[in-house]
């Protein structure tokens, strides 16, 4: 037996001397001769708490083998100076604590960063109530010093398995620094994803939604172009009836006058031509009119309607109406409407109450605005003969008239253009009959949008 | 037999006055003896033909209505879509003078009843012949409902 075997059997007699002095001996008396024992033994001693690794005690070889000072090394857990995992710390205490096995071989990590190979005699010993592991550590890096020879062969395979282990080490490292970098990678792509996706879904709604807009325009456009074409077919119709009659009348001017007719018979077939061409010219007016309607504007409006309807009243009053003609117009907020396109509505209205108002009684005009949910309306109502509430909107078609026109300059269109104006500014025009009698036309100037 | 009395009872529905002057004028060139009577809208119309004016109470009934297709009130496919339905009326020809040479007018009008659909000339004496045409078709070839 070489010299180093026979130290640590000696000091693992030493050992269990202690233990069984502590044991067996009345409680009476172990206390106090243990703490001595544990106080000045030579050996390296220390009370582990097993749950937790706490140090609860160290003699004073341990606080001179750690180099630690004692308040520090008392502080610490055992976890802190054994190079183990925590975990495998902890089992290795369990095995302790329920003397599954009392020798371990660990490495120590002393004050000054140097780690030492140690052995451990570890038991539980229960002190005051509590179960403690009293560890007794033996240096082994200075007997291998001493035994070379004996410990090449051990030292060398530790050697070998502590570069395995830190090749280990630092693969699972690098394992887990690229898998970290995988992940970041991988994470960073997933962002991207739902980035791209967010993305494509804002584009594909934005996509939907101008499909939708578009759809709508072209509804519009086609029911635009609709609109148009039957106005032209109507209007190339209405055209032709002036030009026909002109022909008419201008071959039966030439037979009468073939027949030597007097100049007091031609008179009234010059008149019938003079007429036809000046529904001739209107026609073509109203007509420009109405196409041009398509183009109306609100954007600057007109901030005084009172005023702009009393002059044109001044203007009409006197021209058309036997019976004399009253007209009440009331103060109005500014009407979101172009000066031109409602100066010809205001127009148009007006004439239409004094040409169609009852010959009999006295002619009365009102012109006023109320508030509707989401905008205003412009009335102008009359005390005429009304119209009835078949024809209340059909007035409102191009050509549409109640009665043969009185006058040439009568097409049929007023109110055609006054509602494809409003319709232009996104307003409507209808109309209602007058409480009492007689016809109101409504200048609808509400949007749906703010009303609802 | 010379007969100088009209025989035959015409009612022209048109606005225009210009032109039912012009029919009226048509008839007189044409020598074609007839009672023509002039609404202005097919509402005047259905009045006439149920002698509810004044002017038909004692008129006879027509025998040909010339009806314009657009008017106030009621238009010409109105007037002749009521005229079709009503069991008292159904009988008497209409025929169609306008000035629209559209097909889908042309098609409407037969579709709706219409026994002739004539464009209005342009020249006076084409309207004199149109009326000597179907003077000598309805008064004379067509044997009309007494």
């Amino acid at each position: 037996m070489s010299k180093s075997s026979r130290r640590v059997l000696l000091f693992r007699l030493l050992t269990l001397l202690a233990v069984a002095w502590i044991q067996v001996w009345s409680p009476a008396h172990a206390e106090p001769a243990f703490s001595d024992v544990f106080r000045d033994h030579a050996a390296t001693m220390l009370l582990v708490d097993p749950a937790s690794g706490a140090i609860r005690d160290a003699n004073a070889a341990a606080v001179r083998f750690y180099g630690y000072p004692r308040e520090r090394l008392l502080a610490m857990r055992i976890q802190d100076i054994s190079t183990l995992a925590p975990l495998r710390v902890n089992e290795e205490m369990e095995r302790a604590e329920s003397g599954e096995r009392a020798h371990f071989v660990f490495r120590h990590r002393l004050a000054s960063g140097e780690e030492r190979k140690v052995a451990v005699w570890s038991s539980p010993l229960n002190i005051d109530g509590k179960i403690q592991l009293l560890s007794i550590i033996s240096d082994l890096t200075v007997m291998r010093e001493a035994n070379d020879p004996f410990w090449h062969y051990q030292s060398g395979l530790e050697d070998k398995v502590d570069l395995q282990s830190s090749q280990i080490a630092a693969y699972v490292a690098e394992r887990r620094e690229q898998d970290r970098r995988t992940i970041l990678v991988l994470f960073i792509g997933v962002m991207a994803l739902l980035l791209l996706s967010a993305k494509l879904a804002r584009d594909v709604r934005r996509r939907r939604q101008a499909e939708a807009t578009a759809k709508q325009l072209l509804e519009k456009n086609a029911q635009a172009n609709g609109a148009l074409q039957r106005f032209t077919e109507v209007a190339a119709h209405h055209l032709q009836e002036p030009c026909r009659r002109m022909a008419s009348y201008a071959g039966l001017i030439r037979r009468r006058l073939e027949r030597g007719a007097q100049l007091d018979e031609l008179e009234p077939l010059a008149l019938t031509l003079e007429t036809q061409a000046i529904r001739q010219r209107t026609l073509v007016r109203d007509m420009q009119l109405y196409l041009a309607a398509g183009q109306a504007s609100a954007q600057q409006g007109v901030d005084d309607p009172a005023a702009l309807t009393r002059e044109f009243f001044a203007n009409l009053a006197d021209q058309h109406s036997q019976a004399p003609v009253t007209l009440s117009v009331a103060e109005m907020p500014r009407i979101p409407l172009d000066r031109q396109w409602l100066s010809y509505c205001l127009r148009c209205l007006l004439e239409n109450a004094i040409e169609h108002a009852d010959p009999e009684q006295p002619v009365e005009i009102q012109v006023f605005t109320r508030a509707a949910v989401g905008g205003l309306q412009l009335l102008v109502a009359d005390n005429g003969p009304g119209i009835p509430a078949p024809y209340r909107e059909r007035v409102f078609g191009v050509f549409e008239q109640l009665s043969p026109p009185i006058l040439a300059t009568r097409t049929g269109i007023g109110l055609a253009i006054v509602r494809r104006i409003m319709e232009t500014v996104g307003g409507r025009a209808m109309a209602e009959e007058t409480p009492g009698g007689g016809t109101t036309i409504v200048l609808d100037f509400t949007r749906e949008d703010l009303s609802s | 037999m010379i007969i100088n009395q009209p025989v035959f009872t015409v009612l022209l529905v048109e606005d225009e006055i210009a032109d039912a002057d012009l029919v009226r004028m048509a008839f007189e060139e044409s020598r074609v003896l007839v009672r023509l009577h002039h609404v202005v809208d097919g509402v005047e119309a259905l009045k006439f033909l149920r002698r509810e004016t004044e002017a038909s109470a004692t008129a006879p009934r027509p025998d040909l209505i010339l009806l314009d297709l657009n008017m106030p009130r009621m238009n010409g496919r109105e007037f002749l879509q009521q005229v079709k339905q009503d069991e008292d009326l159904r009988a008497i020809p209409v025929v169609v003078l306008t000035t629209s040479d559209v097909e889908r007018d042309v098609v409407e009008s037969y579709g709706l009843g219409a026994a002739g659909y004539v464009v209005k000339p342009v020249d006076l004496d084409q309207l004199i012949h149109a009326i000597k045409g179907m003077e000598s078709y309805w008064f004379t070839v067509v044997k009309l409902p007494e």
